[in-house]
């Protein structure tokens, strides 16, 4: 809706070579690369739906993984009832969005480190009840799914739903809604002077955020046939999607897209080449980028002039 | 010329501390409406409660007959009173022309069509005069121009009142006479402003009334010239 400039055509263009290139990778690729390929959709979905939250409203939200665990207990439990995975993922996308929404008001009334604080805590009481209610969630033994290999199927859902929640967060960055959570990110009491809802708007963009992160946990979940609370409610899954965007570049569109496909990549190099140390290396990278680029990859002038060259519009930089 | 706005014995308190006592005054349609004081005598805390984001103690806040103290910032915005903060409050990391859409878009009355936002948008920015910079980041405006943008946000909501919290202040001469004409343009549309302000000389020049404040209540009121003769007002400034 801001200022109509449209995309270049060259970078229309990458847009679908990059499509096209991930529609036949599964022809050709060992399954190795197709899982790998699989795990950075999969963070992809939810550095790309955490960032409606934490960049464009700026509210940093440490749990958003607690989404993405409960959508993939709910599948994995409906599935275990009987229901197919459609069936199910379909029902655990709007029990995981009813949840968001349930928690959105109280947790909405925090700002700065209380909501990340806040949020982070969730994703313990999540890990609490997933051990504790044994019946229906296996305990700290985790649960499994009926017996199958997805792998090709996952991959192109994880796929698809990476490039949907681009899609949905570029559409409500160019939206009112998303300028109003851009103005709340700036100065909530301004923003709430100026007739914009706040808090109906904050508690809009939480829900809608959870939505990718609990279907991709139901994907991650099918794919995996077994999940415990460690694996979707352990630090990993937790934190580096959101250090993916920030090191990216939160806020801005291409920022968790580069972030994701840089350390993933950077992540798979160092443990195959640097056997022993690649964690510490990881870490290096991270501490160098955070000082070289404090506002992340995309934003950093180099990255914007190489990028405004190949054709990416200014749009998906800021 | 009809009663725009009417405050009827205003009061808050802060923990005990009189922000505002009993103050009661009216503001005419189309008047430019000047509110000066010392500081700390209560003339923010006064736009904060017309403006609604402070609501008062006691007392009750009338626009065009209808009382609006109680209901949120956002709604009073919406019926047409809109402002500008002390020290300025823009966006920072929206552009120009973001800060202005975000006025137009939810501050208007939704009983416009919502395309028109960006169109009203452009137009209030034109008439600050900064529709050059409208794609400029908020941040790296000039001291002036934050305060013409402020002025653009609120007039972009189409205000039937305006709120002018010390647009002048720290702007050197030739900004303050450039602001001064935007002030009257407002004026020559309709608009009715009030203003609070420190330099005496403009408040002499512009207002068509003055309400002086003095430790959160009612010192004074009327023209400039009756103003500045009362000798309790120049008691309060001078002693």
């Amino acid at each position: 809706m801001m200022a109509g400039r449209r995309p270049s055509v060259s970078f229309s263009v990458a847009v679908f070579a990059v499509a096209a290139v991930f529609a036949v990778l599964p022809a050709m690729t060992v399954s190795y690369g197709l899982v790998w390929l699989f795990l950075v959709a999969v963070y992809l979905t939810l550095a790309v739906s955490y960032d409606i939250v934490g960049g464009t409203m700026g509210h940093m939200n440490l749990g958003h993984a607690s989404f993405f665990g409960l959508g993939a207990y709910s599948t994995v439990i409906l599935m275990n009832q009987g229901l197919s995975f459609w069936a199910a993922v379909a029902l655990a996308v709007p029990v995981t969005v009813l949840f968001a929404a349930l928690i959105s008001y109280p947790f909405t009334r925090l700002t700065g480190a209380y909501f990340a604080l806040g949020t982070f805590g969730l994703i313990s009481l999540m890990n609490v009840l997933a051990h504790n209610l044994r019946d229906l969630t296996g305990g700290s033994g985790g649960i499994s799914t009926p017996p199958g290999d997805r792998t090709v199927e996952a991959y192109y859902l994880a796929v698809i739903a990476a490039g949907a929640t681009i899609a949905l967060s570029r559409s409500i960055a160019r939206s009112r809604f998303g300028l109003a959570l851009r103005s709340i990110r700036e100065d909530a009491d301004t923003a709430r002077a100026f007739g914009v809802p706040v808090d109906l708007y904050k508690c809009g963009a939480l829900v809608i955020s959870s939505a990718p992160a609990a279907f991709i946990g139901g994907v991650y979940a099918w794919k995996a046939t077994y999940i415990s609370p460690s694996s979707v409610f352990g630090l990993e899954i937790a934190l580096s999607p959101i250090v993916m965007t920030m090191l990216g570049g939160s806020g801005t569109a291409a920022g968790p897209i580069v972030g994701v496909v840089f350390l993933t990549i950077a992540q798979e190099l160092l443990w195959t080449r640097i056997p022993y140390l690649h964690l510490a290396m990881y870490g290096v990278i991270m501490v160098i980028i955070g000082l070289l680029m404090p506002g992340g990859i995309v934003r950093s002038r180099w990255f914007r002039r190489v990028m405004t060259r190949m054709g990416m519009s200014s749009r998906w930089m800021d | 010329m009809s009663v725009m706005l009417e405050c009827k014995s205003l009061s808050v308190r802060f923990d005990g501390l009189a922000a505002l006592s009993d103050v009661t005054f009216r503001v005419q349609e189309g008047d430019l409406f000047g509110v000066i004081g010392p500081n700390g005598a209560g003339k923010t805390t006064l736009f904060n409660v017309i403006s609604g984001t402070l609501r008062p103690t006691s007392g009750e806040v009338y626009f065009q007959g209808r009382r609006i103290s109680g209901l949120a910032p956002g709604r009073i915005c919406r019926l047409g009173i809109a402002g500008t903060f002390q020290p300025v409050r823009p966006f920072a990391s929206l552009s120009v022309f973001e800060n202005v859409l975000v006025g137009a878009c939810f501050g208007r009355d939704r009983r416009g069509a919502s395309k028109d936002s960006e169109r009203h948008a452009h137009e209030a920015l034109r008439f600050v005069g900064l529709e050059s910079k409208a794609d400029r980041i908020a941040q790296d405006l000039t001291p002036a121009e934050k305060k013409r943008l402020e002025i653009a946000r609120a007039l972009a909501t189409d205000p039937q009142v305006i709120l002018l919290d010390e647009v002048l202040s720290g702007l050197t001469q030739v900004e303050t006479t450039e602001i001064l004409a935007l002030v009257r343009r407002i004026q020559d549309k309709g608009i009715t402003a009030m203003l609070i302000e420190h330099v005496m000389r403009v408040v002499m020049e512009l207002c068509g009334t003055v309400l002086v404040l003095h430790h959160g209540a009612r010192l004074a009121q009327g023209t400039p010239q009756e103003v500045m003769n009362n000798p309790e007002v120049i008691e309060a400034y001078l002693g």
